[in-house]
């Protein structure tokens, strides 16, 4: 792997190597929709607000009545970091970009920025969600720039 | 009042609870107290030593009695920030002492988690969480992502970040008994100029993990006045907690600092009884450069945002308005991983007057203070000393003072 080539897309590779989300039986709708291209966030169903990461109640209202909503999959850069000395370099790129992504539904997601040049990111840029899959059972949910 | 800390280190080989029960037998001679004494304890150790990582015995109240051979009377669990080690246990205990449930308290801190030649900071913060873990996440890489947004909306620069680095790093440089000790004198181009770890945040703007331990004891007023510590006093703190720290996002609230209202802190200033303007030195939590601008932010030093023009004025230094980690910090003296004792115990030290640095006669408490060679705040009397952990907002802080 070339420096060039990690320069120009940092991160988005290796995926089968990265750590498996280990879904509980309250989170697995979520890991279901990644799996069939969907993303969703749960939705109260009493006040309608929106929250991540996943809770039992709503923060707003404490109504325990929610449901896992489809979003549009956008939203813009809320911020971001190329990771040089990353936490584990047997399970991760040399380099990738973690983010923070305001989905247009107004929650805040922890994600990857992938498929991009670095310095083609901005605080603000669109995003779009870009699934990959860490194996047959396991699809996570970074993020690509939607081209201007 | 008694305080201690052990050596510090990168180097591995003996137990935490090692460092904590050195620590505690010089913190209680240093007080004129001895064991049987201590009534009130709140310990801190990454784990104990027949029990294993993962097993709560380095928290439990029954361990700490059997080996330290009295009973307990005071135990509360693990909590906030330092897993209650730090400036939290020091609130509670003040509440404690001061309602009369117990005389005495011991604070004790010993980690030995640390492991040598590692590149990382604080593994333990790598939450293991399902919508965390695949991002790659990591301590250093959630504070950057709080660094750049708060560059982002505010105009903070990179250079505030690394004088900030500087500053905290050339007290570590004059003190003997700092990790980073003698690595310095540093440049803002210097800190700049290293490699990064997660940007904009180079390795120095970040504290490594080391292994050591620290111990504080605490007792009333009236039995301090009879001890031959010079006295120093709890005069107040707050505490407040906003976030699930890297499980969810660190994001800017309009303070700056975590998106949560700051009236614990006016709260906390009004209960000691002083305002900003009486603190001569403060010891905020140092684990990045960055979270140190939004700290002065949060605790009402200056306005929201304006962190940046803060630090560049020359406030942290030793002629400045409020010498800051004056004892290196958690990024050159030492870092546990946690927001536990050290700062609060350099507040205690800065207020005697027992401050360790280059001054040719430092041992008999003569000091120059002069920058690049001094560390001690000429006629400190008021202290700030706070335990800070997650990335934005939430944390305790406490106000020490000579009685």
């Amino acid at each position: 792997m070339s420096d060039e080539h990690t320069a120009s897309a940092p991160g988005d590779e290796f995926w089968s190597l990265r750590p498996r989300p280990r879904p509980t039986p309250f989170t697995e709708p979520f890991w279901q929709a990644t799996s069939e291209g969907r993303l969703v966030v749960q939705r109260c169903g009493a006040c309608r607000n929106w929250r991540w990461p996943p809770q039992l109640a709503c923060p707003e209202c404490l109504s325990e009545v929610g449901d896992w909503v489809d979003t549009a999959g956008t939203g813009t850069v809320y911020s971001y970091s190329v990771v040089h000395r990353g936490v584990d370099r047997t399970r991760f790129p040399r380099r990738y970009v973690l983010a923070i992504v305001e989905l247009d539904e107004g929650i805040h997601l922890l994600t990857n920025l992938v498929g991009c040049d670095p310095s083609d990111i901005s605080i603000g840029s669109r995003v779009r969600v870009a699934f990959r899959h860490l194996d047959e059972d396991h699809t996570v949910y970074p993020f690509t720039l939607i081209d201007a | 009042m008694g305080v201690a800390t052990t050596e510090q280190t990168r180097a591995g080989g003996r137990y935490g609870l090692s460092y904590a029960l050195e620590a505690l037998t010089a913190a209680l001679a240093d007080a004129g107290l001895v064991k049987s004494d201590i009534q009130g304890l709140y310990a801190m150790l990454d784990q104990w030593p027949q029990t294993g990582p993962s097993d709560p015995g380095n928290f439990r109240h029954t361990n700490w009695a059997a080996q330290l051979g009295i009973p307990i009377r005071w135990y509360t669990i693990p909590a906030n920030s330092g897993f209650g080690s730090g400036v939290a246990a020091i609130l509670d205990a003040a509440a404690a002492i001061g309602a009369g449930y117990i005389d005495t308290a011991a604070i004790v801190v010993g980690q030995s988690a640390a492991t040598p030649g590692s590149d990382r900071t604080a593994p333990w913060t790598s939450a293991e969480l399902e919508f965390n873990e695949w991002t790659g996440t990591y301590t250093a890489a959630q504070f950057a992502l709080a660094a750049r947004r708060h560059m982002h909306e505010h105009g903070t620069t990179i250079e505030q970040l690394a004088l900030v680095a500087a500053t905290i790093r050339n007290y570590g440089h004059l003190n003997p008994d700092a990790v980073m000790h003698g690595r310095g004198p540093y440049t803002v181009d210097d800190i700049l100029a290293a490699p990064i770890a997660a940007d904009p945040l180079t390795r120095l703007m970040c504290a490594q993990t080391n292994n050591g331990g620290g111990a504080m004891v605490l007792t009333t007023l009236e039995r301090a006045r009879d001890l031959r510590a010079p006295v120093v006093a709890v005069l107040g703190g707050a505490d407040q907690f906003s976030y699930p720290a890297y499980a969810a996002p660190p994001l800017l609230g309009p303070s700056g600092g975590g998106a949560w209202s700051r009236q614990w802190v006016t709260d906390g200033f009004a209960m000691a009884g002083v305002t900003h303007d009486d603190l001569d030195v403060v010891e905020l939590y140092d684990g990045f450069a960055s979270w140190i601008v939004m700290q002065w932010e949060m605790l009402g030093f200056c306005g929201p945002g304006d962190g940046g023009p803060f630090v560049e004025s020359g406030v942290m230094a030793l002629d400045g308005r409020y010498p800051t980690c004056t004892d290196g910090g958690c990024l050159s003296f030492s870092h546990m991983g946690v927001p536990a004792l050290l700062r609060p115990i350099e507040a205690v030290r800065q207020l005697r007057g027992e401050i360790a640095d280059a001054c040719p006669d430092w041992r008999s408490g003569v000091h120059t203070h002069q920058p690049g060679q001094c560390r001690q705040v000429r006629d400190a009397e008021v202290a700030l000393a706070v335990s800070m952990g997650p990335p934005t907002g939430g944390g305790q802080f406490v106000v020490l003072a000579l009685n």
